[in-house]
C-alpha cells in the first residue's frame, strides 16, 4: 500500500480569473463530442487509393537489389515506387524540414527523397506501394524482394568519432556532421580565478515525441492543376518548395491544408514517405491516402542524444566564475536538425545563471539512428539536465543549499546575460534582452509548494511496510528564449454582413489552444464576443505566411499578427463609416462592436451591410484587414527573435525504493512565467502537460539501440508516463506580470516546464540516495547501481 | 515464371446486429473486421481514434455493454447482440454528459486525440464507482495514455463531476 504523508490536492489558481480567460476553449466542444476531424478522419476523396511504405528493417545496410515484380502482380496493386521505378524523378532531391530554409540549411540537408544506395537507419524510406485497398497495399509491401548487404552500425557519438568507424555518409569522409561554438568573457581566466573547479558529465539519450496521433500520414491529390496535400504538420509552408522541386512544378501550385493535430512536440513534418505517396498520386492520377502507424511514427524523427560535459569555476562562497562546456551531439542518420539543435544546445548550455565567463564547444556526429530534429524545448532538455545536475554537485561539494546556490547566481531582473559574445569565433553584440523575469521568486515558489526549505538532506533509509526507501527533494530552473524563429507572420481578419469575423492564418493548433488564442485576441481587439469569431484552418492557399507553430512563438508572433489584422480591419471599418456616413475616417472611433462619431453609433455589421445593400456593390459583403508581425531584423546579430525570456522552475520530491531502484514522485511543482495567460485553464494545463512529459523523460523514456538494432520502437515496449505515475500533489503555478511582447503582455510558455522537470527529479534522487545518476532516464537499473555504489 | 497471386480478400462474413449509440445496425461484417474500423469506416463515427493499434493506449476505447474495450483489437462481430457506446453517443439529446462538460471546464484535453478514450473510460469508471479516490481513478485510467499530459486536469474534471470539488474549482466558477 502506498503510504504518503504528503499534501494531496493543490493547484489553486495563483489569482482570480476573469470570465474571458476561462470561457470554454473554443476547440474543446468538438473534441469532447468526437466531432473534431483530424487527418485520418477526413473523408476519402472520390477514387482514393491506399499507400504502404517500404522501409528498411536494418539500421545500416546496402541495397543490392530491389525486385517489386511479385508485389506488382498482386491483384489490386496499382504500382510500386522505388529507386528503379522513379518515373524520371530525381532521387537525389533532398527532403526535410530544414532543407532550403536558408542557404546553410540547404547545403547540409542530406536526406534523399528515396534512398538509393543504402539504408542508414531502421526506417529509412525505400519506396511505397499503392493499392485499391489498405490490406492489399500492406501485403504487397511485404512481397517486395530486397537483397541487402548488412553493414556494421554506429550507435553513439563516441563510436562514430572513433578512428576507423564505419562511415554513414562515405562521400563526407567523416561522421562529423557539424561543429558550433559560443562564448563570452574569458573562460580560462575565470577558471583560474576560481577557488574550486567542479566538473561533471551528463548524458541524455534518444527519445521519441510520440504524439498520440502518429506522425507521417497524408491525403494527397496530384492533378494537372497542382498538388493538394492534407497532412498534420506544424509548418504548412515548409514543404511547398521541396514538392515543387521534386516534381518540377510551380510552388504556387502546391496547396497544403492542416487539420487539427493530435499532438506534435516537434515530430510532425514532411517525410520521404509523404513525397512517395505524392509521386504515386501523380503516376496513377488518383488521390492517395497514407495512414501513419505507430511503428512508422517512431521512425520519423527523434530527440538528439547528447553528452554535456562541463567544468565550473566557483568561489568558496558559491559564486560562479566560469563555465566551460563541451557537447557531444548525436544527430542520427541524416543532418535534419543538426545545425538548429546544436545551436539551441549551445545557447542554452549556460542554464539560467549569471556567469561572467562562459564557453561551449559542440561537435555533432552522424550515427545509424532515426534522424533527430526538433523536440519540445529543442536542445534544451539535454543542456538543462546537464547544467542543473552540475549545480547540485557544486552545492554538495561546497556544502551550500541547492536553493541558496541558485538564488545567489541567478541574473536579477534587468540584468544582461552578456554584452557581446562570440559565435563560431566571430564577435557579435549580444542579442538577448535584459532579464525580464524574477527567477529568484520562481525558485522560492517552487520550493515552497513542496514544503521545502531548499536544504539538502534526504530522509532515509527508512522502512515503509516491507519496503526500504529513501526520500529526497530537488529543484531546477530552466531558461529559454521566448519566441525564437524566423519569418514574418501574417493573418487576415474578414468581417461579414452578420457581424461575424473570420481569422485566416497558417498557425496549426498542435493542442495548446492556438485557435482559442487567435479567437481571444480577435474578440478582445474588436470588442465582440468570442462566439462571433471563427478561426479558419491553416491553408497555404491564402498565401498568409507563417513560419510555423513551434519554438514557443505562436502566441507572440501569430497573436500579434492577429492583433494587427484586427486593427487594420478597424481602420477599414472607419473608412467604410466615413464613406457611408460622411466625415473623415479619423473622426470615427471603432471599438466594442460599433463605429461611432459623437452621438452616431453603428454596429460593425451595419457598415458591412451598407456596402452590400448598395446596388452598385452587389456581392461585396465583407471587409478585410491584414496584419503582420515579426521581431525587428538585425543583420549584425548572430541570432534572431530572442525578444524575451521564458523561464520555468520545478521542484520535486521523490521516493526511491532502495531494493528495486524504482523511483516514484511524491510531489511536483512547476512555475512558469507566462507574461499573461490568454486562457488561464489552457495555460495551466499546458504547463502541467510539459511537466508530465518531463516525468516520462526522467524516469522511463529511452530508445534502445543494441546489437545492431533499434529494439523498442513500438508502443508496447516504449514506456510513456501514465496517470498512475503522476503524483496527486502536483502544482502548476503561473506568473503573470503582463510584461511579455505578445498580445496583452503574453509570453511564450509551452516549453517552460519540461526542461526544468527532468533535473528537478534528478536532483531529488541525488538528495535521496546521495549519488548522482548521470544519465537520463533514471531507470531502476541505473538508480540501483548508484545506490550500491553508495554502499 | 510469374506465379499467380491470390488477392487479399475477405474469406468469410457474418451477419450481426449491433446497437450503436442506441441505433440498431444489422448487416454482414467480415470476420476479421475490428470494431474500430466498423465504427470509423462503416458508420463514419470517427470520434474513436486509432493510435497504437495494439491495445496499449486506449485512444480507441468504447463501451460494449457498459464495459470499456479497445476497439482496435475487438472484432466487430463479437459486438453482435450488444450495445456499443462511443463518444458520439455520450451526449443525450444534445445535452453533454457531465464528464464532457467537466473536461471542457478543466481543459482536460489539449490536442484531444486521446480524449474520446479518456471520456469513455471515465464514464465506465464513474458508472462502477461514482466517488473514486485519486489512486483508484489513476489506476483505472492508466490504460489511457495522454501524451499532452492532461492527467492532472482529468483528475480535476473527475473531481468536478464527483462533487469532491476543490476550493479552486468553486472559485473559478464564482469568478466566471
Ligand atoms: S488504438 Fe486501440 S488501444 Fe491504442
Ligand atoms: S490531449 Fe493530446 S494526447 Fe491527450
Amino acid at each position: 500500500m502506498v503510504i504518503t504523508d504528503r499534501p494531496r490536492r493543490k493547484a489553486a489558481p495563483t489569482r482570480p480569473v476573469e470570465a474571458w480567460e476561462y470561457g470554454p476553449r473554443i476547440d474543446l466542444l468538438e473534441k469532447v463530442t468526437g466531432q473534431a476531424h483530424y487527418l485520418d478522419d477526413i473523408p476519402d476523396l472520390p477514387g482514393t487509393v491506399y499507400a504502404w511504405p517500404i522501409k528498411s528493417p536494418y539500421s545500416h545496410a546496402r541495397v543490392v537489389s530491389i525486385d517489386s515484380s511479385r508485389a506488382e502482380a498482386l491483384p489490386g496493386v496499382l504500382g510500386v515506387l522505388h529507386r528503379d521505378t522513379l518515373d524520371g524523378l530525381d532521387p537525389g532531391v533532398r527532403v526535410g524540414e530544414y532543407r532550403g530554409h536558408t542557404r546553410e540549411h540547404g547545403e547540409t540537408a542530406d536526406q534523399h527523397f528515396v534512398t538509393t544506395d543504402k539504408a542508414r537507419f531502421d526506417g529509412d524510406f525505400l519506396g511505397i506501394v499503392v493499392a485499391e485497398d489498405l490490406r492489399t497495399a500492406q501485403h504487397a509491401a511485404e512481397l517486395v524482394d530486397i537483397d541487402w548487404e548488412i553493414l556494421p552500425t554506429v550507435f553513439s557519438f563516441a563510436e562514430a568519432m572513433a578512428p576507423g568507424a564505419p562511415l554513414i555518409h562515405e562521400d563526407l569522409g567523416t561522421n562529423l556532421a557539424h561543429e558550433d561554438s559560443f562564448e563570452w568573457g574569458d573562460v580560462e581566466a575565470g577558471l583560474a580565478a576560481a577557488d574550486r573547479i567542479i566538473d561533471g558529465a551528463y548524458y541524455t539519450g534518444n527519445v521519441f515525441h510520440h504524439p498520440m496521433e502518429p506522425s507521417g500520414g497524408c491525403l494527397v491529390n496530384f492533378t494537372d492543376e497542382g498538388v493538394d496535400l492534407w497532412f498534420a504538420t506544424n509548418k504548412p509552408f515548409s514543404p511547398a518548395d521541396q514538392i515543387a522541386e521534386i516534381f518540377g512544378i510551380d510552388p504556387d501550385r502546391v496547396r497544403v491544408r492542416v487539420p487539427p493535430l493530435g499532438g506534435a512536440f516537434g515530430s510532425k513534418k514532411i517525410t520521404p514517405a509523404i513525397m512517395g505517396a505524392m509521386a504515386m498520386s501523380r503516376r496513377i492520377g488518383r488521390p492517395v491516402r497514407l495512414f501513419a502507424t505507430a511503428e512508422q511514427s517512431f521512425r520519423v524523427t527523434a530527440r538528439h542524444a547528447a553528452l554535456y560535459r562541463a567544468r565550473a569555476g566557483v568561489t568558496n562562497d558559491g559564486k560562479l566564475t566560469a563555465l566551460d562546456v563541451r557537447l557531444e551531439v548525436d544527430t542520427g542518420a541524416y543532418f535534419t536538425g543538426a545545425r538548429l539543435v546544436t545551436r539551441n544546445m549551445c545557447i542554452s548550455s549556460w542554464g539560467a545563471y549569471a556567469i561572467p565567463n562562459f564557453r561551449v564547444r559542440a561537435q555533432t556526429a552522424y550515427t545509424n539512428k532515426v534522424p533527430a530534429a526538433s523536440f519540445r524545448g529543442t536542445g534544451k532538455s539535454q543542456t538543462t539536465f546537464g547544467v542543473e545536475a552540475l549545480m547540485d554537485r557544486i552545492a554538495r561539494e561546497l556544502n551550500i543549499s541547492p536553493l541558496q546556490l541558485r538564488l545567489q547566481n541567478v541574473p536579477l531582473r534587468g540584468r544582461y546575460i552578456a554584452d557581446s559574445w562570440k559565435v563560431q569565433g566571430v564577435e557579435y553584440p549580444a542579442d538577448t534582452p535584459p532579464m525580464d523575469a524574477d527567477l529568484d521568486r520562481m525558485l522560492l515558489m517552487a520550493a515552497e509548494s513542496i514544503g521545502w526549505d531548499g536544504n539538502a538532506g534526504g530522509e532515509g533509509p527508512m522502512e515503509i511496510g516491507a519496503r526500504r526507501v529513501a526520500r529526497g527533494r530537488g529543484i531546477a530552473l530552466s531558461l529559454r528564449h521566448g519566441a525564437q524563429g524566423a519569418g514574418r507572420a501574417y493573418a487576415m481578419a474578414t468581417m461579414y454582413g452578420d457581424g461575424t469575423v473570420k481569422i485566416s492564418h497558417a498557425a496549426p493548433d498542435l493542442g495548446g489552444g492556438t485557435y482559442n488564442m487567435i479567437s481571444t485576441v480577435a474578440a478582445r481587439s474588436l470588442g465582440i464576443p468570442q462566439e462571433m469569431v471563427r478561426v479558419g484552418e491553416p491553408d497555404t492557399g491564402h498565401d498568409l505566411h507563417f513560419e510555423g507553430s513551434s519554438a514557443q512563438r505562436t502566441t507572440v508572433q501569430m497573436g500579434n499578427a492577429v492583433l494587427k489584422a484586427c486593427e487594420s480591419l478597424k481602420r477599414e471599418l472607419a473608412d467604410g463609416a466615413s464613406q457611408i456616413h460622411g466625415g473623415d475616417a479619423q473622426e470615427w472611433t471603432v471599438a466594442d462592436g460599433a463605429v461611432s462619431r459623437g452621438s452616431e453609433r453603428y454596429p460593425y455589421a451595419g457598415i458591412v451591410q451598407a456596402f452590400a445593400a448598395a446596388p452598385s456593390f452587389e456581392g461585396v459583403v465583407s471587409l478585410k484587414g491584414l496584419g503582420a508581425y515579426s521581431y525587428a531584423p538585425s543583420p549584425d546579430r548572430a541570432f534572431g527573435g530572442l525578444d524575451h525570456w521564458a523561464p520555468g522552475a520545478a521542484a520535486a520530491e521523490v521516493e526511491v525504493d532502495l531494493d528495486t531502484g524504482e523511483t516514484r514522485l511524491l510531489q511536483l511543482a512547476v512555475v512558469a512565467d507566462v507574461g499573461k495567460a490568454l486562457h488561464y485553464g489552457a495555460a495551466r494545463t499546458q504547463a502541467e502537460g510539459g511537466a508530465v512529459m518531463g516525468i516520462g523523460l526522467s524516469l522511463f523514456e529511452d530508445l534502445v539501440y543494441e546489437e545492431e538494432q533499434l529494439l523498442n520502437a513500438d508502443p508496447f515496449q516504449y514506456r510513456l508516463p501514465l496517470m498512475r505515475d503522476i503524483p496527486e500533489a502536483f502544482d502548476a503555478m503561473l506568473i503573470e506580470n503582463g510584461d511579455g511582447p505578445g498580445p496583452f503582455g503574453s509570453k511564450g510558455m509551452s516549453q517552460t516546464s519540461l526542461p526544468a522537470t527532468i533535473p528537478a527529479v534528478a536532483n531529488a534522487i541525488y538528495d535521496a540516495i546521495g549519488v548522482q545518476v548521470t544519465s537520463v532516464p533514471f531507470t531502476p537499473e541505473k538508480v540501483l547501481s548508484a545506490v550500491r555504489q553508495q554502499g | 515464371m510469374t506465379e499467380t497471386l491470390e488477392p487479399v480478400a475477405t474469406v468469410q462474413t457474418l451477419p450481426v446486429s449491433i446497437s450503436v449509440n442506441g441505433q440498431e445496425w444489422s448487416g454482414e461484417v467480415p470476420v476479421e473486421e475490428v470494431l474500430l474500423d466498423f465504427l470509423r469506416l462503416r458508420l463514419g463515427l470517427t470520434g474513436s481514434k486509432r493510435s497504437c493499434n495494439s491495445e496499449v493506449c486506449g485512444a480507441c476505447t468504447v463501451l460494449v455493454d457498459g464495459r470499456p474495450v479497445s476497439a482496435c483489437n475487438y472484432l466487430a462481430f463479437e459486438a453482435g447482440g450488444r450495445a456499443v457506446t462511443t463518444v458520439e453517443g455520450l451526449a443525450v439529446d444534445g445535452r453533454l454528459d457531465p464528464i464532457q462538460e467537466a473536461f471542457v471546464d478543466q481543459v482536460a484535453a489539449q490536442c484531444g486525440f486521446c480524449t474520446s478514450g479518456q471520456l469513455m473510460a471515465t464514464r465506465a469508471l464513474l458508472d462502477e464507482n461514482p466517488t473514486p479516490t485519486y489512486d483508484q481513478m489513476a489506476e483505472w485510467l492508466s490504460g489511457n495514455i495522454c501524451r499532452c499530459g492532461t492527467y492532472p486536469a482529468i483528475a480535476r474534471a473527475i473531481a468536478q463531476v464527483t462533487r469532491a470539488t476543490t476550493a479552486e474549482h468553486e472559485s473559478i466558477h464564482e469568478e466566471a
